[in-house]
């Protein structure tokens, strides 16, 4: 028998139904390798003592229940140390809230508690999901299994690591801009940013509201389908999510590609790029080259937009409430101790930035510019999709860089470039491994992605599906 | 746009945060980078009639009056992750002078 670590999560929901193996045998599987491997990559942070507990559970359902039985019944899930679960830590990866039990579960949690899934533990992270490298974790970094002394991308690093390096078949993460498609594009899966507002934010904890999205990484575009099937749908306790919206198929094959903007993507990648959309061209596809003027303005823009938006989401972490307290001589002192200590060096950063751009006689020159900016860059992108159905580019500028290599913030910001224009716009966004590129002597994968208009997540699938010849499930 | 170490300290004053004195020298050279590199969004011609922002399409979401959660259920989740407290009160610092 196969190596129960290196099923698909469709494939293990195929074994239990035909009794191969159990969910038991399954989780147990996957805790015995990441006790063996996970101190080499630091992609969890805790592995769940009751997770056994829950295969049990699950395998009770499934033979009481058969063919009715979700198709996530018994599969083992990581998560983002930002997605809160009823009883467990939640710290964002941060030392203000190393200690922080959540008082209950985010939405995405309930609905996978319903699907009887196997909460398996949670995964490292950029402190409150800042950073493209997952090196801003106040619990050290984690590295990418296809080279240990690179980084797996961020924010949602340690959940790529822990998928690519097969210590979970699946995994949530979550993007503001980019945080879950670079790393899958840097460990070489598939990683999905639904539409804003698909997936419910309750229970996320906060970075930029207007921004975040919950979404999945997997090896399979099969398995990245199921998952976020099983956590989307509109939510009384997130008034942004949407409407359930019913799938659609793609108006027609044609592949816009904004060849101004990937000009910033490291040549070996966009030879890569190239033969891959070369490639889909076999699958019928029409390669078009776009315009989209205001893509480059995109990242300059989230990074006015989300700084204004973390100062304010982070100013409720007083030590008073819960998270860590530093006894001052007075009232101001115990909040400027208390938050000198448990926040790290970016998340500083970013708080003293927001700040300066909210402030009196900077609002209207950086915040309104860039919230206008939006909408330019909406309108953009609306219309190059009157023409095609999909615009691709590079996910990230290049493959997983080194550890340390990129000390100058601007310059890790740089690596979320071509993710900014999706997260602006609130459109989905997926990235699909398109080949290697070789480093030092390791071939280090890098992804495509692909937008498409807000609410037609379901077509990325299918493209997707062309770009690693999976068959439909 | 230039930044002073006095700007760095007036927004750690309104951050809430403690800085050192390196810390604030650190801080100043690098808020100044990034504010070069968002700079060209404050150039930019907008079209005229462009949206203030691209939600406008969004509305208000009202939830229903229901029978609202007995009383005090939840509060032992979440006093429970409180640093200091007194019964059912948060404890901090004298807040009135």
């Amino acid at each position: 028998m196969a190596d129960l670590t290196d099923l698909t999560a469709n494939a293990l929901a195929k074994g239990y139904r035909t009794k191969e193996f159990s969910a038991v045998d399954v989780t147990r599987a996957y805790i015995a390798k990441i006790e063996k491997e996970n101190s080499a990559l630091n992609a969890y942070l805790e592995v769940f003592a009751d997770a056994e507990v829950g295969a049990k559970n699950a395998d009770e359902v499934l033979a009481r229940e058969g063919e009715r039985a979700h198709v996530l019944t018994g599969v083992p899930i990581a998560f983002k140390d930002n997605i809160l679960i009823k009883g467990k830590i939640a710290s964002a990866a941060s030392k203000m809230l190393a200690n922080h039990v959540a008082p209950y579960d985010a939405t995405v949690i309930t609905k996978l508690r319903a699907c009887n899934s196997v909460f398996l533990g949670r995964t490292n992270m950029d402190e409150f999901a800042m950073g493209s490298s997952t090196e801003h974790s106040s619990f050290g970094p984690t590295k990418n299994p296809h080279d240990v002394t690179r980084v797996p991308g961020g924010s949602s690093g340690g959940s790529a690591a822990a998928v690519a390096a097969h210590l979970a078949p699946i995994a949530l993460g979550s993007e503001t801009c980019g945080s879950i498609r670079q790393p899958s594009s840097l460990c070489g899966l598939v990683g999905f940013k639904p539409t804003y507002g698909a997936v419910s934010r309750s229970g996320l904890i906060a970075m930029g509201s207007s921004l975040d999205q919950i979404g999945p990484f997997a090896r399979t575009v099969a398995d990245a389908e199921m998952l976020f099937n099983s956590i989307r749908g509109i939510d009384s306790l997130d008034g942004t999510t949407l409407p359930d919206f019913s799938d659609v198929s793609p108006a027609n094959k044609k592949i816009g590609v904004p060849r101004a903007f990937v000009n910033d993507a490291q040549a070996e990648t966009k030879a890569v790029f190239e033969k891959k959309l070369q490639e889909l061209t076999e699958h019928g596809y029409e390669i078009v080259d776009i315009e989209l003027k205001s893509a480059p303005l995109a990242l300059p823009a989230y990074y006015i937009v989300m700084p204004a938006e973390v100062s304010t989401n982070l100013a409720r972490l007083d030590g008073m409430r819960y998270g860590l307290h530093v006894d001052g001589v007075n009232l101001l002192d115990d909040y400027k101790l208390s938050r000198a200590a448990g926040f790290s060096e970016e998340t500083r950063r970013r708080i003293i930035l927001g700040t300066y751009i909210l402030s009196s006689g900077y609002y209207d020159a950086y915040y309104k510019k860039a919230t206008a900016l939006r909408s330019v860059i909406t309108d953009d992108l609306s219309r190059a999709f009157e023409s095609v159905q999909y615009v691709a580019t590079p996910t990230a500028p290049g493959p997983a860089f080194k550890i340390g290599e990129k000390s100058d913030p601007v310059s890790m910001y740089l690596e979320d470039i071509f993710s900014a224009p999706a997260n602006l716009a609130g459109l989905p966004s997926i990235s699909v491994p398109m080949g290697t590129v070789t480093k030092e002597g390791v071939d280090l994968p890098v992804g495509i992605q692909f937008m498409t208009p807000k609410r037609t997540d379901t077509i990325l699938f299918d493209v997707a599906r062309d770009v690693l010849n999976e068959s439909r499930p | 746009m230039s930044v002073s170490t006095d700007d760095v300290k007036k927004l750690a004053e309104l951050s809430r945060l403690a800085l050192t004195e390196g810390e604030v020298e650190k801080l100043r050279s690098e808020i100044e980078s990034i504010l070069a590199y968002v700079a060209v969004v404050q150039k930019v011609d907008l079209p005229p009639g462009i949206a203030a922002s691209p939600h406008l399409d969004l509305q208000n979401v009202m939830r229903e009056d229901g029978e609202p959660h007995a009383g005090s259920i939840y509060s032992e989740d979440m006093l429970s992750q409180a640093p200091a407290r007194d019964g059912n009160f948060l404890k901090v610092k004298k807040i009135l002078g």
